[in-house]
């Protein structure tokens, strides 16, 4: 009996531990960073939604900028584009798919994993991306903090 | 009318897009580091009616795989930090044809500059009609869309974007064109032996719209106005003063969707124009009801040849006629609506199209449809639909069907239709 109870407990919290686990990769904080060099230490959340849907090319005080995107089938992205583009993973592939088929544009390209990510930006001063606030290290300047 | 394929201008299109390259690339400024972008369209699916009478450029009960069928190629190319070059073909199953290629320049923020090929920006699908995997409708409603000719020009476009902060802007986009032309291949009537070119000149084309709002909702308004000329092997009409005006609603939020828009044509045509136009349909009229006749006691190959050539020109004489008339009035509206659940999005809409231009002979362009779709997303580069629409002619009207030739009366039909969209 009390091996049975045992058993559902160490159950339980094994579920509750696997829930939060998922919860928390499902709610990671996002960082926008860039090089060191780049001309502003702050960057508004409207600012990036007009770049990384393609309605900007250039920010005040900074002028045109370059992109990286996460990898398609990234959770980051599906998080990013829900928290600060505003749109499902479903309704930013319409966008696009807009915006391509009427020469309005392209995505922005992906690198790969954050230390492709860390060397793109290492040789592009003008350039931003979007990761993991827990793969933020010191060769980045972190612009904005999505939670 | 259904348009069944287009060529443009191939030096057009080469030459304005190649010499601003070139220019682009000569005063030195930097070239991105990123190769050409390719991406494509392809739509592929099935249309039939429940009735042999044609409808909307020659659908009837046997089912039509070519309409529905079209694939696009498009390339994108940054050539420095202010200059893109895009272009794209578009294949059905007649021919591969340019689409359209411009160069974009982006001066200033918020201001697009683009000079080449370009599909005029008159309605809410106007410029990606082609991409079935960007809108709901397996076509949009032909009771708007059906109704203009003008779907791209060679010129100045221009978009400027103002943002207003938490996501809300205002868009403002044109098009000039002094003189572009379009050659569209036209199917009208249920025979699929009635086809023929129409070639479309536009002077001094001007299309101004208006947007505002964010990615949750938007609405927008647009006016168009060109000078056209028309020409067949059949018949001219030199000069038709075209106008256009829209307005036009879109709401995409939390699973629903909201899309309308209005129609109407404030164009004008010279008397002249009108007199030869029901001139021209009375004769081939009469002309084609004889040779369908004498093919029909004397069953020869010559006969029944002859009748079918009788019938082109008196179906391209009914289009003349209806062009000249539609140009005054015509107007149309839709309205869709549907709630997505999970990958699955039914929707339903109604539309109308009115036309009270008419000649003693025949009452143009009024009917009421009603459809219900399914749209399924089954990746997110592929979509699934099905659609089923009943139309009501009024009053007696032709509406969108095809000219009967067997002088019956037009009766309500019901349309069904299937296709596949993907986009890569």
């Amino acid at each position: 009996m009390l091996t049975r109870v045992w058993f559902s407990i160490k159950c339980a919290a094994f579920g509750a531990a696997l829930v939060s686990t998922s919860a928390a990769a499902l709610a990671a904080d996002i960082a926008v960073v860039a090089n060191h060099k780049f001309p502003v230490a702050t960057i508004s959340i409207d600012d990036v939604r007009e770049l990384y849907l393609g309605k900007a090319r250039e920010l005040t005080g900074v002028g045109v900028v370059q992109l990286v995107d996460q990898p398609g089938n990234s959770a980051l992205k599906d998080e990013f584009a829900q928290k600060v583009l505003d749109k499902t993973p479903s309704q930013l592939n319409a966008y696009w798919s807009v915006r391509i088929f009427t020469g309005h544009g392209v995505p922005p390209q992906s690198v790969g994993d954050e230390n492709a990510v860390k060397a793109w930006l290492a040789a592009h001063p003008d350039g931003i991306a979007y990761m993991d606030l827990k793969h933020v290290d010191s060769s980045v300047k972190v612009l904005l903090k999505v939670q | 009318m259904k348009r069944t394929s287009r060529r443009i201008g191939c030096k057009a299109f080469v030459a304005s897009a190649s010499c601003i390259s070139a220019l682009v690339l000569a005063s030195g400024a930097k070239a991105d580091d990123q190769a050409p972008t390719w991406h494509g369209f392809f739509t592929s699916g099935v249309a039939f009616t429940d009735t042999n009478a044609g409808y909307n450029g020659g659908l009837t009960k046997r089912a039509d795989i070519e309409r529905l069928t079209h694939l696009g190629l498009n390339i994108q190319k940054n050539l420095s930090e202010r200059w893109d070059f895009a272009a794209q073909i578009i294949a059905d199953s007649n021919t591969v044809s340019p689409d359209w290629a411009f160069v974009s320049w982006y001066p200033i923020k918020g201001l697009t500059l683009r000079v080449g090929k370009q599909k005029a920006p008159m309605w809410l699908m106007s410029d990606h009609i082609d991409v079935g995997h960007t809108y709901p409708w397996i076509a949009p409603p032909e009771e708007v869309y059906s109704f203009n000719p003008i779907k791209r020009a060679s010129g100045l476009g221009a978009t400027y974007r103002l943002a207003l902060g938490g996501g809300l802007e205002a868009v403002a986009e044109g098009l000039i064109s002094a003189n572009s032309t379009d050659t569209l291949t036209v199917t009208e009537g249920a025979s699929k032996n009635s086809s023929f070119q129409v070639k479309l000149n536009y002077r001094r084309l001007g299309v101004i719209n208006l947007a505002l709002g964010n990615e949750a909702f938007q609405v927008r308004a647009g006016y168009t106005k060109a000078a056209v000329g028309i020409k067949t092997d059949f018949y001219q009409i030199k000069n038709l003063n075209a106008g256009f005006g829209t307005v036009g609603l879109k709401v995409d939020t939390h699973g629903f969707l909201l899309l309308s828009e209005y129609a109407s044509n404030f164009g004008s045509v010279d008397k002249s124009e009108i007199s030869e136009a029901n001139a021209n349909l009375i004769a081939a009229g009469t002309t084609s009801a004889m040779a369908g006749a004498k093919a029909a006691q004397t069953g020869s190959p010559a006969d029944i040849q002859a009748a079918q050539t009788a019938g082109t020109a008196a179906e391209a004489a009914y289009l003349q006629d209806a062009a000249v008339h539609q140009m005054v009035g015509a107007r149309g509206w839709y309205a869709t609506t549907g709630y997505q659940v999970g990958p699955v999005l039914p929707f339903v809409t109604v539309a109308q199209t009115r036309n009270p231009g008419s000649n003693h002979i025949i009452n143009y362009g009024s009917q009421d449809s009603a459809s219900f779709g399914i749209k399924y997303d089954a990746n997110p580069y592929t979509d699934l639909k099905v659609q089923g629409q009943h139309v009501w002619p009024k009053n007696g009207s032709r509406g969108i069907q095809d000219v009967s030739t067997t002088g019956s009366s037009y009766k309500q039909l019901n349309v069904f239709q299937a296709a596949v969209d993907v986009a890569f």
